[in-house]
């Protein structure tokens, strides 16, 4: 609008109507004297005064007919139209006067309240002598004669274009929030601001530059009726001093004003010519800044006339941009929290996935995982323990902890794992333990249980996390290893037994037959020989060749066991079965499930543990000492003996019930003297073997040591023949083995009564070695040792010392 | 127990047999001699102790071909026997 358009106070309160005057009322007069087309009443004295006051009045007054033709108009509506007061009663008067678009919008309006008799009132905007529309007021107040007809209109205008461009703003900055709010975009928003706005100002236009996000530009987001030409010259415009308005206002972040763009030096001469060809003759441009005073871009008007911006102006772009403002704010605003909103969705999302992946790779785990509460009540297990359980989780957890453990762990385990796990719970460390699960297809399997305490920030234990992985293949290994570390510190102590194998007698031979036959079957195999002849090694030959080759030979002397502990060696114990039975202990028979257990020395048990061994071998049962549950073991029996046993059941020391079941199957070992045959290739081994040890050269034996070899009865069978060749390789100082015949003399002929060859050649060792080491002062080792004058490693010297059981410190003295 | 060394230099192939060989340890001995190449000697200087089945099977592997290196005086005795008993 003009910033010289004439301000017109409203003096009337807008929701006031003026009441109708009647005839006889002052105004009465006023029209009478101005209805100057009748041309009839007589002018009042006062006239001229009266004129004068209507004059004066700050609104524009125009009277009309009762039809709405205008007779007659205040100096302030001609002064404001720049009509004379004949062209304000020309027909032509409103559509020259007024808006296009009101009049077309207010005809039937006005039409209507013209023919009643009641005031009316409408908005229009009335073009100025300066050629600028303006908003008027208008009330229509009828004089009515005393029948009530109408005789005059006053036409009142209060010019209300300042209110009308406060409720554009407020209109504009209401529509835009609920456009907001409505999910439109930014750009609609401004470009119905702008909108809005340029009704108010038109023919000028605005625009809406918004920063870019580098910082450096502006890009014109809003403005729909400015030229495509301006638009595409300008956008983006650099921030800067000298480029332009806009960028000038949003780089000193105050408001610019260009009055004539024809002649400002401060616009662009590469856009004067653009900016006059698309009829922009001014510009005033308002930062639109933040409470931070950070500059989110400009409001600008373009005018097309050159002119300084009026206060109006300035307070219509000041308000235009406060609006621009709160909705660029609004927008980023919610774009922030829809981000945050999304990025938040996202998140959720994304942890719900990772939730799942996490959910499905401990599902997936092997081993079993559990969530337990700070006092060990479960809470959460993975899909494999369910599985293994064959439960839901709620089945799982059922009626309490106690309950649940009674119903999964191993009786055996019980009482241990309920007293380690208590502890473990209580100490609130890392803890662990090993048990025995129950499975949904009835058996137990071994879990090692690792339980880790979760602690919150106070350290305080909220969770316990706890894996379980199946060991039950490392059990049953330790089992076997266990089982084989006994059997191999067993063929550790009789290794010298192997011997036995060679040869190819006919006794021999037979022994293989029988072997070869009895080994795949299951059959419990009784082995008969005297001392020495290598029942051992058939019992582990048998084993080897049977199809539990693969699990443990567990091999009991039963002679070399006192009576008071063999049954809790073969059967195990349970804890406080007796005096020193601290803690549980699985027998002989519980390490050889799976395989071959031989009982040596069979002939030597005692009558009450023949019972167990009779129950084992008829039920595969037998229960621990001290123990009330019966074990099931898969056991296979060889037995050995060189007793006679029909003689043993005859007087009473056998059970012959046991006898029947362990004589399945009976091989009898032939005494060494029965296979004089293979003496010479025995000889030949066992000279091979000490002399390699002795570190000796011998290249044969003599034919009269072989002859006595052959002729010797050998009561103690291959071991003594081991420990006469062993004897005589110590002695022998030639590449040829010769035995003294005393050697034989001395003990011959063996009986019972008198002492063993063995026990009268380890007496001799002992005295040798004895004798060197008092002539050394117990000095082993160097030239001048015991073992250089025995002729012997140092090494098989001290270990002969240590079997012997020679104090060898005495010598030293 | 028997240990098995194999050792091959790409034209001849000798197995090591060390500790005690008996019959059950034949089977797995005589695959790996099938896979190996032609030229095969077996080192019985650690052999410590064969039975009669062992001595057979060393025996048959000599009359095949096979060298038998560092063989034990008894162990050769024993084979010899066992071939002459066979005849």
């Amino acid at each position: 609008m003009p910033s010289d358009s004439q301000q017109v106070d409203t003096q009337q309160d807008r929701g006031e109507r003026n009441p109708a005057p009647t005839l006889g009322a002052p105004l009465q007069e006023l029209a009478i004297a101005t209805g100057a087309d009748d041309g009839q009443p007589k002018l009042l004295s006062d006239e001229q005064e009266l004129r004068r006051i209507v004059d004066l009045i700050p609104q524009t007054i125009v009277v009309l007919k009762p039809d709405g033709k205008a007779i007659y108009a205040n100096r302030v509506t001609l002064e404001y139209t720049g009509l004379s007061l004949d062209e304000v009663r020309a027909d032509s008067f409103r559509d020259r006067v007024f808006h296009p678009e009101d009049v077309q919008r207010l005809r039937g309006a006005r039409q209507k309240g013209l023919s009643g008799t009641v005031p009316f009132e409408n908005e229009q905007r009335a073009l100025g002598k300066n050629g600028k529309y303006r908003w008027f007021l208008i009330r229509y107040n009828p004089l009515l004669d005393e029948r009530g007809n109408v005789l005059r209109w006053y036409a009142t205008g209060t010019d209300v274009q300042d209110r009308k461009q406060t409720e554009t703003l407020h209109a504009a900055e209401k529509r835009t929030l609920e456009m907001i709010a409505d999910g439109a975009s930014l750009k609609d928003v401004l470009n119905y601001l702008c909108a809005s706005i340029d009704v108010q100002v038109a023919p000028s236009v605005t625009t809406v530059f918004l920063m870019d996000a580098d910082g450096k530009h502006l890009v014109l987001t809003g403005g729909p009726r400015v030229p495509g030409q301006w638009i595409s010259a300008v956008s983006p415009r650099p921030v800067t001093h000298n480029c332009g308005l806009c960028g000038k206002a949003a780089f000193s972040k105050r408001r610019v004003i260009v009055a004539d763009v024809a002649t400002d030096p401060g616009w662009p001469d590469e856009y004067r010519e653009l900016a006059l060809r698309n009829g922009i003759r001014a510009a005033w441009s308002e930062p639109i800044l933040t409470k931070d005073n950070e500059v989110l871009g400009t409001f600008a008007l373009y005018s097309h006339e050159s002119r300084v911006p009026t206060d109006g102006d300035l307070a219509l772009i000041e308000g235009a941009g406060h609006i621009a403002r709160i909705a660029i704010e609004r927008q980023r605003s919610q774009e922030a929290l829809r981000s945050a909103f999304e990025e938040i969705l996202n998140s959720e999302a994304k942890l719900r996935q990772e939730e799942r992946e996490l959910r499905q790779l401990i599902d997936f785990l092997p081993q079993h995982v559990l969530v337990l509460d700070k006092d060990g009540t479960l809470l959460q297990v993975n899909k494999t323990m369910l599985d293994y359980k064959g439960l839901t989780l709620e089945e799982m957890k059922g009626k309490g902890t106690r309950e649940r453990i009674n119903r999964d762990v191993h009786p055996d385990d019980l009482e241990r794992v309920q007293g380690e796990r208590s502890a473990g719970l209580s100490r609130g460390v890392p803890f662990e333990t090993e048990k025995r699960l129950l499975g949904k297809d009835g058996q137990f399997r071994w879990f090692l249980f690792r339980y880790n305490p979760v602690l919150n920030e106070p350290g305080d234990i909220v969770r316990w996390y706890a894996t379980a992985t199946d060991i039950e293949d490392r059990k049953q290994a330790e089992d076997r290893m266990r089982n084989e570390a006994v059997a191999l510190r067993e063929d550790i102590v009789h290794s010298s037994m192997f011997e036995e194998i060679v040869g190819s007698s006919k006794g021999m031979r037979n022994i293989q037959a029988q072997i070869s036959r009895v080994a795949p079957t299951d059959s419990t195999v009784l082995i008969q020989g005297e001392t020495g002849t290598g029942k051992e090694l058939i019992a582990r030959a048998i084993h080897n060749r049977s199809k539990r080759a693969h699990r443990a030979f567990i091999c009991v002397n039963c002679a070399a066991i006192p009576s008071s502990l063999i049954a809790s060696e073969l059967f195990g114990h349970e804890k406080g079965a007796f005096t020193g039975a601290l803690q549980r202990r699985l027998g002989r028979f519980e390490s050889a499930d799976g395989g071959t257990i031989f009982l040596d020395e069979v002939g030597e048990l005692p009558q009450e543990t023949q019972i167990s061994l009779l129950r084992v071998l008829q039920e595969r049962e037998f229960e621990r000492v001290g123990g009330s549950r019966s074990i099931h073991v898969d056991v296979r029996v060889l037995a050995a003996t060189n007793r006679d046993l029909n003689a043993a059941v005859d007087e009473g020391g056998f059970r012959q019930d046991l006898f029947y079941r362990l004589n399945v199957f009976p091989i009898h070992v032939p005494p060494l003297r029965d296979r004089t045959d293979d003496i010479p290739l025995l000889v030949g081994y066992l000279v091979d073997r000490y002399a390699k040890k002795a570190g000796k050269r011998i290249r044969s034996v003599s034919k009269q040591t072989l002859q006595l070899f052959q002729s010797y009865s050998w009561p103690g069978n291959v071991r003594e023949l081991q420990n006469v060749i062993e004897r005589a390789v110590i002695v022998c100082d030639s590449e040829t083995l010769r035995v003294d015949a005393s050697w034989f003399t001395r003990t011959a002929p063996i009986s019972k009564a008198n002492r063993p060859f063995s026990a009268d050649l380890a007496t001799r060792e002992k005295a040798m070695i004895e004798n060197a080491l008092r002539e050394t002062k117990g000095v082993i080792s160097g030239v001048g040792g015991a073992a250089a004058k025995l002729g012997l490693p140092r090494q098989t010297l001290e270990s002969k010392i240590r079997k012997l059981r020679i104090n060898r410190h005495r010598f030293k003295a | 127990m028997l240990n098995i060394e194999k050792n091959s230099d790409g034209h001849k192939t000798t197995i090591r047999l060390i500790g005690r060989m008996q019959a059950e340890h034949l089977p797995a001995l005589q695959a790996l001699i099938k896979e190996s190449r032609p030229r095969i000697a077996l080192d019985l200087e650690q052999l410590t102790l064969v039975d009669v089945e062992a001595v057979r099977f060393l025996g048959g592997c000599r009359r095949n071909g096979m060298a038998l290196l560092n063989c034990s005086p008894y162990i050769r005795e024993w084979i010899a026997k066992e071939q002459k008993s066979g005849k």
